[in-house]
């Protein structure tokens, strides 16, 4: 069934929110970009950096991801939709992992990505670091960790 | 090509104690070039490199944070690793067996730091301006070789 237009402010912005329609085992995909791969000597190979976890600026500023189940929903394959272009890994979390963190999680299709989601709340390196540790890969880059 | 002009004076004496010229070479750090080549290229990114809709790194921000690395990295210092953020800024990392440390550079003197201490377990969060003492003796710190840490500490 489709999401619910999400509430904008006046400026017609995403206002942050938690979507009804967005259940909490659904897939929470963030793509990660290989220029996000730094390497750490502690494990002698290559993992994602913090810099991946960050959301954009401003009052309504969130970490953008897509939303697996609207993905599917649509008929469409949701590995193939998040790895373009094709150099693109990613990793998923649930909305209910998300939420149990303090994080609300909404619907904010683009013109380009009608799939398009925001984690808002607090990205201190500290939650960063819980985050990484709340997804899984989706789409693997070879030979990194998270 | 980024940098901050940044450069060391020479004193070439001709006969002793009369200084004929002054040379003015870079300077150059085993970390200098690679920084260099890695700053280029984040700057020249393509709008949407992420797969959403983040910008290239500023030149503005580029060129500060080559300026902020030659007061905060010697000679000796672990290489800098430097991915971009979404809106134009950047992060400098550095993550050795003594620890991590993660320099946000939000923009020109708005930078956030960040540290962990592998040994204590001890994180530290703060924001830098213009004074970058406190960055320098964590990178000082996670770049020192575990074996000279461990006879220093003897």
């Amino acid at each position: 069934m489709p999401l619910q237009p999400p509430p904008h402010d006046h400026n017609g912005e995403v206002v942050p929110h938690d979507h009804d329609g967005i259940n909490v085992a659904d897939g929470i995909i963030r793509r990660i970009s290989p220029q996000h791969l730094i390497y750490d000597e502690k494990s002698g190979g290559m993992k994602i950096s913090s810099a991946a976890f960050n959301p954009s600026s401003g009052p309504n500023g969130g970490m953008s991801v897509d939303l697996q189940a609207q993905i599917e929903e649509a008929g469409l394959s949701a590995t193939q939709y998040v790895t373009s272009p094709p150099w693109l890994g990613s990793v998923r979390f649930t909305a209910g992992s998300l939420r149990a963190e303090g994080y609300q999680v909404g619907f904010d299709p683009l013109a380009d990505n009608p799939y398009h989601g925001e984690v808002w709340g607090l990205f201190t390196k500290s939650r960063q670091r819980r985050l990484k540790q709340l997804c899984i890969w989706f789409v693997p880059i070879p030979g990194a960790s998270i | 090509m980024i940098s901050t002009g940044a450069s060391k004076v020479s004193y070439l004496p001709e006969r002793p104690n009369i200084a004929r010229r002054l040379l003015i070479e870079p300077n150059s750090f085993a970390w200098q070039d690679a920084a260099v080549a890695r700053l280029e290229e984040l700057v020249r990114l393509e709008k949407g490199w992420d797969g959403y809709s983040a910008s290239p790194v500023s030149l503005a921000n580029a060129a500060f944070a080559l300026q902020m690395l030659e007061v905060i990295c010697g000679v000796d210092s672990a290489p800098p690793q430097i991915v971009p953020g979404f809106e134009g800024d950047l992060q400098i990392e550095w993550h050795t067996l003594k620890g991590d440390v993660e320099l946000h550079v939000k923009a020109p003197n708005d930078v956030h730091a960040w540290r962990f201490d592998c040994e204590g377990g001890a994180e530290e969060e703060l924001d830098l301006r213009n004074d970058f003492l406190v960055a320098a003796q964590w990178v000082n710190e996670v770049s020192e070789h575990p074996i000279a840490f461990a006879a220093a500490a003897a």
